[in-house]
């Protein structure tokens, strides 16, 4: 269970904090994004690790605790605030795309949005 | 014959000997590798992916970016803001993964290369090779109902305000808009250069190295001698190496490797790996009162060119929503809440025919770029995105996402007013992708203006050709897949009358 290290448990607090959703097997979420990573330059994976240390440290720095600690709603309110200017901005869009990435490649979690891989295509 | 990983001889050394030897099966690689077999030469095709056919594609994005894209679809160009720069590598090379867009060379631009870069070149004479590429991969008009519902809502957007929207061309045959194009054509349907030309290219004497990186070109003086090759299986590990012997060498790895192997082939020219120009894009999301179901119908489906003359061009954009959704603003609750509403949400881009130039940094395992976007690209990509936020709301939007920072959604005539208005920070567009790479090794009238000649000839070589969108010496303003394949066409024309000789 890889669940247990400051990376993982930050990198599966972030994606719950942007999918919203319950139904996430954090396993295979979390296997499933090192894949991928693995498969990037190194300036990728450096700026996943810059972008989950950002994430703990604003989070440290607005409400005193690592941002697994913290409460569902108050990590979406935190990741939100990233939001508002270019440096976090650029982070979210990257956590966002694969946390996306990740969580529409599960067909039942595709069909929530009404989408069906390849059906539509026959 | 193909080379698979298990074809290749273990720990020892494979040595292929042809006439030509062509590193690269994409848009200029595979065509180069056709035309030169079919009139009788050998041939061998040095491709660092594999080889994917429709039973290897399953609709999902993760999977096919793993195996098909450069870096699993995360090349990046570094500057303010970072653009994200996907690339193929696989059989077929970016076409395998491109929207399948068709545009002619623009003839003022063809007039530019000659102006401003001495490159013997004019419209007329390319005509002949535009034919013969668009008849070899079927370019057509697709019907409105394939085109899809996203194109139809600009169109209607675009009548209202007087606007000319136009089906794109497309080179696919019986296509029913699956709308997986990125990610290979899961119809077989379009035309890709692993369908078209390299099926074509293995009817005579060419053999095709699958999974064969080329690490570097070994010279004889003036004359390319060999390609000096290994074989990588999937987990990245060297497995084989091979060297290729032939009477000319052609590259067509693409902009942003082929500078990097010319480089460290020894080739000297103050042009290499500069004038990076990339077509910079970005899009606008819709919230529609009505169903969209962007997803059926081809990807790519209409453009719109009357701000061309600012260097706007608004082509299609709707891709599959485990990459559109994260174009969506918010997080948690909110954001999903949002992805619900995903069969109403349309997506159009923008695409800004640059001015701005980068350059390629990095070896052939990792290349990475920089590009800084000039403040008139900058305002000319804002300017775009102003237009079609008014297209959508002409055409009934509720809500329009950009992805400006200081403008993520647009709900009001006024909003789009004070868009406009607005002089655009780079770091307020975090948002960026281009997919047209061009210009690393460009064509010129001698080694002052290019790398190589109107031939895709290298200066200062006796047999050594480039033949991809590295040679395009200026950003065109349209797909260049076209550009790309012709101009391949031609060089093989000119390799053939060297072969002879």
């Amino acid at each position: 269970m890889p669940a247990h290290t400051i990376k993982s448990k930050t990198l599966l607090t972030v994606f719950k904090g942007i999918i919203a959703q319950d139904d996430v097997n954090e396993n295979d979420v979390y296997q499933q994004i090192q894949s991928y990573l693995t498969l990037t330059p190194f300036y990728v994976k450096l700026f996943m690790f810059f972008s989950l240390v950002y994430c703990n440290l604003l989070s440290v720095v607005t409400n005193q605790k690592m941002i697994y600690s913290l409460p569902g709603n108050k990590v979406a309110v935190l990741l939100n605030n990233c939001e508002k200017h270019f440096i976090g901005r650029s982070i979210i869009m990257l956590l966002k795309l694969i946390c996306t990435l990740v969580y529409f490649d599960d067909d039942k979690h595709a069909e929530r949005i009404g989408y069906r891989h390849l059906v539509h295509c026959k | 014959m193909i080379y698979t990983l298990k074809d290749y001889k273990k720990n020892y050394k494979n040595i292929f000997d042809a006439d030509v030897c062509i590193i690269g099966s994409g848009a200029g690689g595979a065509v180069a590798a056709y035309e030169l077999a079919a009139i009788g030469y050998s041939v061998v095709v040095v491709e660092e992916g594999g080889y994917f056919t429709t039973k290897d594609y399953d609709g999902k994005p993760l999977n096919n970016m793993k195996t098909m894209w450069r870096q699993a679809g995360s090349t990046v160009s570094f500057g303010i803001p970072p653009i994200s720069i996907p690339t193929g590598k696989c059989v077929g090379g970016t076409t395998a993964i491109n929207s399948a867009t068709c545009f002619r060379t623009p003839e003022h631009i063809i007039k530019q290369w000659k102006e401003n870069f001495k490159v013997d070149i004019d419209y007329k004479s390319l005509e002949p090779y535009f034919e013969r590429v668009e008849n070899i991969i079927n370019v057509t008009e697709l019907p409105w109902d394939v085109l899809g519902n996203c194109a139809k809502i600009v169109k209607r957007g675009a009548d209202a305000l007087g606007l000319h929207c136009k089906p794109l061309k497309h080179n696919v045959k019986n296509c029913k808009g699956c709308g997986t194009c990125q990610f290979g054509c899961a119809e077989g349907a379009k035309q890709s250069a692993e369908i078209s030309y390299i099926p074509l290219a293995l009817q005579y004497n060419t053999s095709l190295l699958t999974h064969c990186r080329a690490e570097k070109i070994h010279f004889k003086g003036m004359k390319a001698d060999s390609v000096e090759c290994r074989v990588y299986n999937e987990k990245g590990e060297s497995v084989a190496s091979c060297t290729i012997k032939a009477k000319i060498i052609v590259c067509a790895c693409g902009t942003m490797i082929t500078p990097l192997l010319l480089k460290k082939s020894g080739i000297k020219n103050k042009h290499l790996a500069k004038h990076l120009q990339i077509h910079p894009c970005s899009r606008v999301v819709a919230l529609m009162e009505e169903e969209v179901n962007g997803w059926v119908g081809v990807s790519q489906g209409a453009y719109i060119d009357d701000y061309a003359d600012e260097g706007i061009m608004l082509e299609g954009i709707f891709v599959h929503p485990s990459i559109l959704a994260a174009s969506l603003p918010g997080v948690g609750k909110e954001f999903f809440e949002l992805t619900k509403q995903f069969s109403h949400i349309a997506a159009f881009g923008v695409m800004v025919h640059d001015t701005s130039e980068g350059a390629v940094f990095g070896n052939m395992h990792t290349s990475f770029s920089w590009y800084m976007m000039n403040t008139k690209d900058i305002q000319t990509l804002k300017n775009g995105i102003a237009y079609l936020a008014q297209i959508f709301m002409a055409a009934g939007a509720k809500k329009i996402f950009t992805p400006i920072s200081t403008f993520p959604v647009i709900s009001c005539q006024d909003d789009i007013e004070k868009l406009k208005q607005t002089y655009l920070m780079r770091s307020q567009i975090p948002e960026v992708f281009a997919f047209h790479p061009l210009g690393t090794c460009r064509m010129g009238g001698d080694s002052d203006c290019g790398v190589v000649n109107s031939y895709g000839k290298c200066f200062n070589t006796d047999n050594l050709y480039v033949a991809d969108g590295s040679i395009v010496p200026t950003s065109l303003g349209v797909n260049p897949q076209i550009t790309i394949m012709a101009l391949s066409t031609r060089i093989a024309g000119h390799i053939a009358e060297q072969l002879n000789n």
